[in-house]
């Protein structure tokens, strides 16, 4: 007895243990199931009852119920593409102007949306890769194809590399000191001697975007989740769900509600990189001592 | 607001910073999968034709890149502006006078290119695809010597390591019951943290018992578990070792940023040459990511130690060995367990990228559904399942750093 109330908590432990290996082998895998490929799946005989549930077919799944759940859940998935669809395809249709035909035109407002939200992303991807590599796509934004054609001269012309070094070397050096100025050097001198010089800043040049952006977006949420306790409410199961979710499953709802391309990957690298920066902005906050902010309110009040 | 509050928490909105950087830098080349152009790109088109070396090189500058950001952004929020200094017209505008002369002799440097390399590439302009330096060859002579030396050996390895551990571990999380598992995960929340971690963590659970995947789950459970145990003991063992001493730290901490962002891809397919389409190529991979967290957490938590309790140790005429046993180990453990918080977490997203090496876990699922196209449901469902595991564990390990910490006296 003196060791049970000593360590309270090491019991509880054994007994759960025991409780759980009793289950183990009190319940059975039952006949129905086998084993497949050495001892890698499991499967069931098809010869069992089947009702429907929500529009979908369920297996039911009567006498194993303790050794496997019927997954009653089988309906959200299907459920979840059919709102997609309906949120991207029906829901609210309004009247937008179009330029190009120069009439209006009737779009569900979330595809429209999405749509405008993803040339916003196009064209500032499109500039700092052209200041950087040279084109001709955001001077077509402000004109039009015609104008170009009309003027070949008009062209941004791509920053040779060694100046985009120089430069990062003169902004280590000016942030930091000699280090890390010598560390931009090497990192710039690698990347073209080695021929990669064009896809890095082509890859430089959706992160140089979706970096700043999440900035902001998770600084401003972080804010707002500190100022009420209501948004925090809010946000901070999905926060946890999306910063465990691996990124691959955030893709496909990617692709069908802004299609392929650069501006998609900015969304994507978006949603991943929000959540972390605002639970840090947070923590940051919530980790203030009560006094500063008092002088804080003061300071505001003079 | 901003000028109060946001100052007085920068330490940790830079630390935030820090981790949007390596994350985007760690989406550059899943992001590759729906149509971005650059590095990523390139290293999937070098993977796709067995070209190591190509897609190490490509893999190299993201993480340089990534790195070399994230101390640029650090240096610009810790810059201390020297509002009192009475600088002539030259000291202030230093920077930006070095700047333009820069891009002055940048472009007459690119402009006598124009005439000094006639083939036409001119390499003082921009340096093309396929035509830089390139040690390629190198590294993929390399991997091909090491397939020939060990691959007898490491098959014998492999096969034991399959039999002997991985299936009968697979076997034995497939034998557990439902319902016995919720027993213990319901139980295990009750006794760290009480009836409402109890709900919390069952609710979870509860949620993947009913999805169609649970099989599915316990496999990928299995593979994160196996993969957490070994990189747990590889991290503790080497943040310890490397905290000795100060320089083998700094070095350390900047291996791990390394391996952060560089793409896991590229080390996917030599492991797949050597161990086959298994489960150990994706626990190998799994590791090696997996480790990343584990040492840098236990770096921290030894840091986090205050100096004064350390001198108090070796005031009253302790050992290393059991300063480091009796004083340190204790009381870094909360900041350790938040580590393996991480460290499962990073398992995870690996077990899941490790269905390209061809798993049966919920990745494989995920895989599929990227190509469906109605899989946009069964994607996000699938995400959930894995993320509900992960929160298991993170919620589970929280509430007791959190005690523990009350207990220590260190909140």
């Amino acid at each position: 007895m003196e060791i049970l109330k000593k360590y309270p908590k090491l019991f509880q432990w054994l007994f759960l243990l025991i409780v759980f290996f009793s289950l183990c082998f009190a319940i059975d895998v039952p006949e129905t199931y086998k084993f497949i490929r050495g001892q890698a799946e499991f499967i069931k005989d098809p010869n069992q009852s089947t009702y429907t549930f929500f529009g979908a077919e369920v297996r039911y799944y009567a006498f194993d119920v303790f050794w496997r759940l019927p997954p009653l859940l089988g309906w959200l998935p299907i459920w979840i593409n059919d709102s997609l669809f309906f949120l991207m395809n029906e829901w609210m249709p309004m009247e937008f102007w179009n330029e190009n035909t120069q009439s209006y035109k009737t779009r569900p407002l979330v595809l429209q949306l999405t749509r405008n939200i993803t040339a916003f992303m196009t064209f500032l991807i499109e500039l700092i890769r052209e200041v950087i590599l040279g084109g001709v796509q955001t001077v077509v934004a402000f004109t039009s194809w015609d104008w170009i054609g009309a003027n070949p001269w008009a062209k941004l012309p791509g920053l040779p590399w060694t100046i985009v070094a120089a430069g990062a070397v003169i902004l280590g050096y000016n942030l930091s000191g000699k280090g890390l100025a010598i560390f931009a050097g090497i990192v710039m001198v690698y990347i073209s001697i080695f021929g990669q010089w064009k896809p890095s800043m082509q890859t430089l040049s959706f992160i140089l975007v979706a970096a700043p952006l999440s900035f902001i977006f998770g600084l401003g949420l972080g804010i707002a989740a500190f100022k009420s306790k209501r948004v925090e409410k809010a946000l901070y199961p999905i926060l946890l769900v999306m910063q465990t979710m691996p990124q691959y499953a955030v893709l496909v709802p990617a692709i069908v509600l802004f299609g392929v391309g650069d501006h998609a990957a900015v969304i994507i690298t978006m949603v991943v990189a929000v959540p972390p920066m605002i639970l840090l902005t947070l923590l940051g906050l919530r980790g203030i001592p009560p006094e500063v902010i008092e002088a804080g309110k003061n300071e505001w009040m003079h | 607001m901003f000028k109060v509050l946001i100052p007085t928490a920068r330490r940790d909105i830079l630390i935030g910073v820090n981790q949007v950087i390596m994350v985007c830098f760690s989406m550059a080349v899943i992001s590759a999968f729906i149509g971005a152009k650059g590095l990523g790109f390139n290293l999937l088109l070098a993977l796709n034709q067995l070209n190591i070396g190509l897609a190490l090189e490509a893999g190299l500058c993201i993480s340089l890149i990534a790195i070399l950001l994230d101390k640029l952004s650090l240096a610009w929020a810790n810059k201390q502006i020297d509002y009192f200094g009475n600088l002539t017209f030259f000291e202030q505008h230093k920077n930006s006078i070095f700047f333009g002369g820069a891009v002055l002799i940048g472009i007459i440097l690119a402009f006598v290119g124009s005439f000094f390399f006639k083939e036409g590439f001119n390499y003082l302009y921009e340096i093309p695809h396929n035509k830089g330096i390139s040690t390629a060859d190198f590294w993929n002579r390399g991997v091909d010597w090491v397939w020939d030396t060990f691959f007898q050996t490491l098959k014998i390895f492999n096969t034991w390591l399959i039999t002997e551990v991985l299936q009968p571990m697979r076997a034995l999380y497939l034998r557990m019951p439902a319902v016995a598992t919720l027993v213990l995960v319901i139980g295990a929340g009750y006794i760290i943290g009480g009836i409402r971690s109890a709900l919390v963590v069952g609710g979870l659970t509860l949620f993947i018992a009913l999805s169609p995947w649970w099989d599915r789950a316990l496999v990928t459970t299995y593979m994160a578990t196996f993969g957490v145990i070994i990189s747990c003991i590889i991290g503790f063992t080497v943040g310890t070792l490397c905290f000795q001493n100060k320089y083998t730290t700094n070095f350390m901490l900047g291996v791990c940023d390394i391996f952060q962002t560089f793409p896991s891809f590229v080390y996917l397919i030599p492991v797949m040459m050597l161990f086959g389409v298994t489960d150990t190529s994706v626990l190998i991979a799994v590791i090696v990511y997996a480790t990343i967290p584990a040492t840098r957490y236990t770096i921290e938590g030894l840091r986090s130690v205050p100096a004064s309790l350390h001198d108090a140790g070796s005031m009253s005429g302790v050992t290393k060995l059991q300063r480091l046993m009796r004083i340190e180990f204790p009381l870094a453990f909360p900041h350790m367990m938040l580590g393996l918080n991480q460290t499962i977490v990073f398992a995870l997203f690996m077990v899941i990228i490790g269905a390209f090496i061809g798993t049966e876990d919920l990745g494989q699922y995920i895989l599929k559904a990227l190509s469906d196209k109605k899989g946009a449901g069964i994607g996000l469902t699938l995400g959930v399942c894995v993320a509900f595991i992960g929160l298991v564990f993170d919620h589970l390990i929280r509430t007791w750093v959190d005690q523990r910490k009350k207990h220590l006296g260190i909140s």
